[in-house]
């Protein structure tokens, strides 16, 4: 009897349970029918602007790229870039088109400015070999608005956010003032000097550009107490101009403008908010981290098997390679990098390395031992040679340049110019200074 | 027990009869992207579906989709100026002679049926670049679209004959597949290099592989590989090339297997496909020279 009631009970749950056959839409209408009216609203959201989107392109590394988009509603989009004077030059025109991926999504399908930043080959970007830059040109929509549409990249996870243009936006491009921003920017690097400072409303702001990421960190003194930010910057107006604007206070910087640079005087005339400023040489660092940066850079060599390495020696005055350290060769070995080895017994290795011209192999040349020495105030590091490696001696000219050079008593600031790369900067006299690279992981 | 067995019977008819839905499968025609991709006509359309679609059945997709691609893999599209340069490049070298020595129907019949075109290279882990791959005979991918310059174009410098011969390299190399697929060669051409063959072929230098009697170090992954690299390197270097290459190998036993496999190959042509093998690869060296020099 039990049996029975327990089957009949079984029957009567599977009855009521297994056939639900209300098939109602959570929402109104099917997906597709759903997924097509996005699409449709976001192809007219595209194409309705009048003057076109400006468009802020943060790569997955945080470099930022302005960009220019017109879209048609027949698959074809122009558009500027401010990745090089060209592309903020020459209105390119190539395809998108608007797809349901996992997401709604928006899809540069042929090449243009925006593939510039994804393109694996490092020569087209100064990016990583098979990877370039980080950039995307798939870009799922996350939020769309009557005057901005923010998406998302779908490879490299980089951002777009794309503004209505105005009339006024479309005549900057036009007018090529993004180009005489990207152009003028070179003469920033005419500054024979390493530490540069944006002098505005009576306050020194340093910058430091680090141009692979499209980064810059600004630094002031408030008081006694040192400022940092990091922004991402673009080309825009004539100039340059932060993500973000730097806030100090009342004083607000949102970038500048260029107007000139006059090389005698190592001066560049600039344009803060329509008031003019200036840029100028300095002698010191302003940002705190220079106390910090050359522990980092002797533990990074003391912990590791690894060493420092630079393929071209000290810069002096504006010239790369000023010794000319790269002409070095012997019979059979022509001169590779500089060896700088961060040792923990005090003695540290600094060598010239050259590779043998017939089967590339590796040899010192010529090397001393060197001790280190750090002041934790200033962040001041100075070398002294403890001794000539045995039968490694510095030949007179460019090899023996260097290691004097290296021996200057006032010493050096370190300052990481990126991930992999610290400038060492001399303290007597900051227009030289030598590039240490980490070629390791 | 008998009758907990009516009741498992009475129990599953009644779950049968009852769910009987009718799910409306709704207007199915509105399935976003069902059928493909659509975009507005361009000339470069036009001209795909007039060179190669009506001709031929061929497809060659340029717009960007990953779904075709590596998902691992940093690639661009190709940029449209040179979409049709390299089309018209793969025409003229390719089909038309394939189509001069054996005829319109050949092609249309064993022509792999589907391009996807890549502005990029294919940058490998270890540093290298894959030109091109292909699938089952049926879809090629070409990469570095964007560093294809023929004659003529600007910048156009001597490195780059590289890149328009390892383009036709990739693209005979599939062709051959397909056609030994279709009709195999003689056994003969695996009795020729027996026991050299190994799947260590990508550790060994092209001119370590030569000395052994194989064409190319791929060719020394396995028969079939051998056969159509044989066929590829021949038609994309032509009968000067080969010839000057065969004659730069040291050794005499491996001079002899490249004849033995060059023979082979030619009388293939000739029994399997009736086409002359030396005017073909005379045909289409001499459209290579007209893009290179």
């Amino acid at each position: 009897m039990n049996k029975n009631l327990l089957y009949i009970f079984l029957a009567i749950t599977l009855m009521a349970s297994s056939c639900r056959k209300d098939d109602d839409y959570v929402f109104d209408r099917s997906s597709d029918e759903r997924l097509n009216e996005t699409l449709g609203n976001y192809q007219k959201a595209l194409s309705s602007s009048q003057y076109g989107w400006n468009g802020n392109l943060t790569t997955g590394d945080g470099g930022t790229y302005r960009f220019y988009f017109s879209f048609n509603d027949s698959n074809r989009v122009v558009m500027f870039s401010d990745f090089d004077s060209t592309t903020a030059t020459v209105l390119r025109e190539s395809s998108y088109r608007l797809k349901a991926l996992q997401q709604p999504s928006l899809i540069f399908d042929t090449y243009s400015y925006l593939h510039i930043l994804s393109d694996p080959d490092a020569a087209v970007n100064n990016g990583t070999y098979g990877q370039g830059l980080k950039g995307d040109f798939e870009f799922r929509v996350d939020t769309v608005t009557a005057d901005s549409i923010s998406l998302t990249g779908r490879f490299n996870g980089s951002r777009l956010s794309l503004r209505k243009a105005a009339q006024f936006d479309r005549t900057v491009w036009v007018n090529k003032q993004v180009t005489n921003g990207v152009v003028k920017f070179k003469d920033y690097w005419k500054f024979l000097s390493y530490f540069k400072r944006l002098n505005y409303a009576g306050t020194q702001y340093e910058l430091q550009f680090d141009t692979t990421l499209k980064k810059v960190t600004v630094s002031w003194m408030v008081g006694s107490q040192a400022q940092t930010v990091t922004r991402g910057y673009y080309f825009w107006a004539n100039g340059v101009y932060f993500t973000d604007p730097i806030v100090n206070g009342a004083a607000t910087i949102p970038g500048f403008s260029i107007n000139s640079f006059d090389m005698g005087a190592q001066v560049m005339s600039v344009g803060v908010n329509a008031a003019a400023a200036t840029i100028t040489s300095a002698t010191a660092p302003i940002n705190p981290d220079v106390k910090n940066a050359v522990n980092r850079w002797w533990s990074r060599g003391a912990t590791s098997d690894n060493f420092w390495v630079s393929y071209t020696g000290f810069h002096i005055n504006g010239v790369d390679d000023a010794y000319n350290i790269r002409s070095l060769r012997n019979d059979t070995a022509k001169f590779e990098f500089l060896l700088y080895k961060n040792n923990t017994d005090g003695a540290d290795a600094f060598f010239t390395i050259y590779s043998d011209t017939a089967d590339n192999s590796f040899a010192v040349v010529s090397g001393s031992w060197v001790n280190m020495t750090v002041t934790a105030s200033s962040g001041r590091a100075r070398f002294n040679e403890l001794e000539v490696r045995a039968n490694s001696p510095w030949p007179a000219g460019p090899a023996d340049n260097t290691r004097q050079q290296l021996y200057n008593p006032a010493g050096y600031y370190f300052v990481q110019s990126s991930d992999r790369t610290f400038d060492m900067v001399s303290i007597a006299d900051p227009k030289i200074w030598i590039s240490w690279i980490w070629e390791f992981d | 027990m008998f009758k907990h067995k009516i009741y498992l019977v009475m129990l599953a008819l009644v779950v049968f009869a009852s769910c009987k839905k009718e799910d409306d499968l709704g207007d199915v025609s509105n399935i976003p992207g069902l059928g493909g991709d659509t975009w507005a006509t361009t000339p470069i359309d036009t001209y795909i579906m007039n060179n190669f679609t009506t001709p031929f059945n061929v497809s060659a997709k340029y717009k960007y989709d990953q779904g075709e691609l590596d998902f691992d893999k940093t690639l661009t599209p190709p940029r449209e100026e040179k979409i049709i340069p390299v089309l018209s490049a793969i025409k003229r070298v390719w089909i038309d002679n394939y189509v001069a020595e054996a005829g319109k129907l050949f092609m249309q019949r064993y022509i792999p049926k589907f391009f996807v075109l890549v502005g990029s290279a294919n940058w490998n882990i270890d540093g290298t670049i894959t030109l091109g791959t292909a699938e089952g005979g049926r879809r090629i991918v070409l990469y570095v679209l964007n560093d294809f310059r023929v004659k003529g174009d600007p910048g156009y410098r001597a490195g780059d004959t590289t890149n328009i011969k390892m383009m036709f390299h990739t693209i005979e190399h599939e062709f051959a597949h397909i056609l030994h697929q279709t009709v195999m060669y003689p056994e003969d051409f695996k009795r020729i290099s027996v026991g050299d063959y190994t799947s260590n072929w990508n550790n060994i230098a092209d001119s370590e592989a030569n000395e052994k009697g194989f064409i190319s170090a791929y060719a020394q992954s396995a028969p079939d590989e051998d056969f159509v690299e044989m066929i590829s390197l021949m038609l994309a270097e032509g009968k000067a090339g080969y010839e000057a290459f065969v004659a730069g190998i040291n050794n005499a036993s491996a001079r002899d297997k490249l004849r033995q496999k060059e023979v082979i190959v030619v009388n293939y042509f000739k029994d399997v496909w009736g086409i002359n093998f030396y005017s073909l690869q005379t045909r289409t060296r001499n459209s290579i020279n007209a893009l290179m020099y």
